[in-house]
């Protein structure tokens, strides 16, 4: 009984072992992947942008490993910049879409990094433009103190000088011979003849004056203006005055005068 | 006119950064009986700015002609200026009229003392019987009542004398100060 008891337990056994054994494992190589073709597709371009970076932009060309199988126009690749801490800037591309495999068929494709980017510091462009600024120190206006200038003209000194105005001479004009009565004219005349001794034929009047009798230093008279130029003292002041004609001699120019008045 | 009669001259300089200024008083034939001038006067550059153009006139108008006039006891009968110093402020307490005289081109007047009104400050006067008539010109805001004042001393005086030959004489004068000795 129990050997068939133990049998039984043996086939039951050997027949769980049947059921739960594991499934045959076959290798998927050469059947699920397929070797990868190479082939350049187009350029990332790739292009630095911020405020403060003056980009310079360059192209970086470079041969993107994918499995000519894995190319369709779903593939969108985008380039990004990075500026990072210090110097350093980084460029990439990220794939952000692409069908890498369809039914029945396992592929993978391995997108390399791109190289640098070609950048410069801005910095030496900007270096003529850096301003500086330096705090100035506040107006002390609690403290300043006002000054008055004398901006009055202050009266002048005077002087007096009758001297000096006497060395002037003083220019006197002649008299407007036409408006002496004749009867007048007529005694100069002869007082002339009487004083120069001169044939009156012989005399051109040319000029009445009256001058002062007290006071004359110089007597001159000036033929192109017909002035009489006199210099006289301070005695002249209240000196009285007297008439002098003054003729010119048609024989040889020569200027003769006289007082006419009768004293 | 009388024999008293006492004309002043009053003329004033610029001679490089200086002003002086002198005074001519003449009888009434023109012989000098008087003659103040001031010692020159240089304004600071901060008068010079701070006065600016009126710096010329104050000083003719006002500083120099006040100085020499407080040297002068008795006030003259008539106060001849040049005619460009006219626009200074003339201190109004001169006590006298104050003007301008020029020979003029112009035809004789008809008689000795007529006038010809030119404008409200001029005025041409015939002094003597024939000849040119004066050119006077008052200053700014003298009333005609006050010009015909003055006029009638201008007659008075041009009868006697030349009244515009004291004023080259006056200037002549003031020059030989500045003249290097």
């Amino acid at each position: 009984m129990l050997g068939r008891i133990r049998d039984t337990v043996g086939d039951v056994a050997e027949t769980i072992k049947r059921v739960f054994k594991g499934p045959k494992v076959h290798s998927a190589k050469g059947l699920f992947f397929r070797d990868p073709e190479y082939k350049t597709v187009s350029w990332l371009t790739a292009e630095t942008k911020g405020d403060v970076l003056i980009s310079q932009p360059s192209t970086v060309q470079q041969s993107l490993l994918v499995s000519v199988s894995a190319i369709n126009p779903d593939m969108k690749f985008v380039a990004k910049s990075f500026v990072e801490t210090g110097e350093v800037f980084r460029a990439e591309a990220s794939l952000v879409s692409v069908a890498l495999a369809w039914s029945g068929i396992v592929t993978s494709a391995d997108i390399p990094g791109l190289n640098s980017p070609q950048m410069k510091r801005v910095d030496e462009y900007f270096t003529t433009f850096k301003t500086k600024s330096f705090g100035l120190p506040p107006f002390d206006i609690k403290h300043g103190k006002t000054y008055k200038l004398a901006t009055r003209i202050s009266v002048p000194a005077c002087y007096r000088s009758l001297e000096r105005a006497m060395l002037v001479p003083i220019l006197l004009r002649s008299e407007d011979l036409e408006g002496v009565s004749k009867s007048l004219m007529m005694r100069y005349n002869l007082r002339l003849v009487k004083e120069t001794g001169e044939n009156i034929k012989n005399l051109e009047i040319i000029g009445l004056y009256q001058i002062p009798k007290k006071g004359l230093r110089s007597v001159k008279h000036d033929t192109t203006t017909g002035l009489l130029k006199i210099i006289v003292g301070p005695e002249a002041q209240n000196s009285p005055y007297c008439n002098v004609v003054v003729a010119r001699k048609k024989s040889n120019s020569a200027i003769v005068s006289c007082r006419v008045d009768e004293d | 006119m009388s024999e008293e009669t006492r004309l002043a001259y009053y003329v004033a300089i610029k001679e490089s950064a200086s002003y002086l200024g002198g005074l001519l008083m003449t009888n009434a034939q023109g012989i000098p009986t008087d003659f103040r001038y001031t010692e020159p006067i240089t304004p600071t550059k901060l008068q010079s700015v701070l006065y600016g153009k009126a710096l010329e006139p104050h000083l003719k108008g006002e500083v120099i002609q006040k100085a020499l006039m407080k040297e002068i006891k008795t006030p003259p009968d008539l106060m001849f200026v040049q005619a460009s110093d006219l626009v200074a402020d003339f201190a109004a307490d001169t006590n006298c009229p104050i003007l301008a005289v020029q020979r003029s081109q112009e035809a004789p007047l008809k008689e000795q003392g007529a006038i010809n009104r030119t404008s409200s400050r001029e005025v041409l006067v015939q002094v003597g019987e024939g000849g040119h008539p004066l050119r006077v010109i008052f200053p700014h805001g003298v009333a005609e009542p006050e010009q015909d004042a003055a006029l009638q001393k201008v007659v008075e005086a041009g009868y006697h004398m030349d009244l515009v030959e004291p004023m080259e004489r006056a200037l002549e004068a003031l020059r030989t100060l500045i003249q290097p000795k």
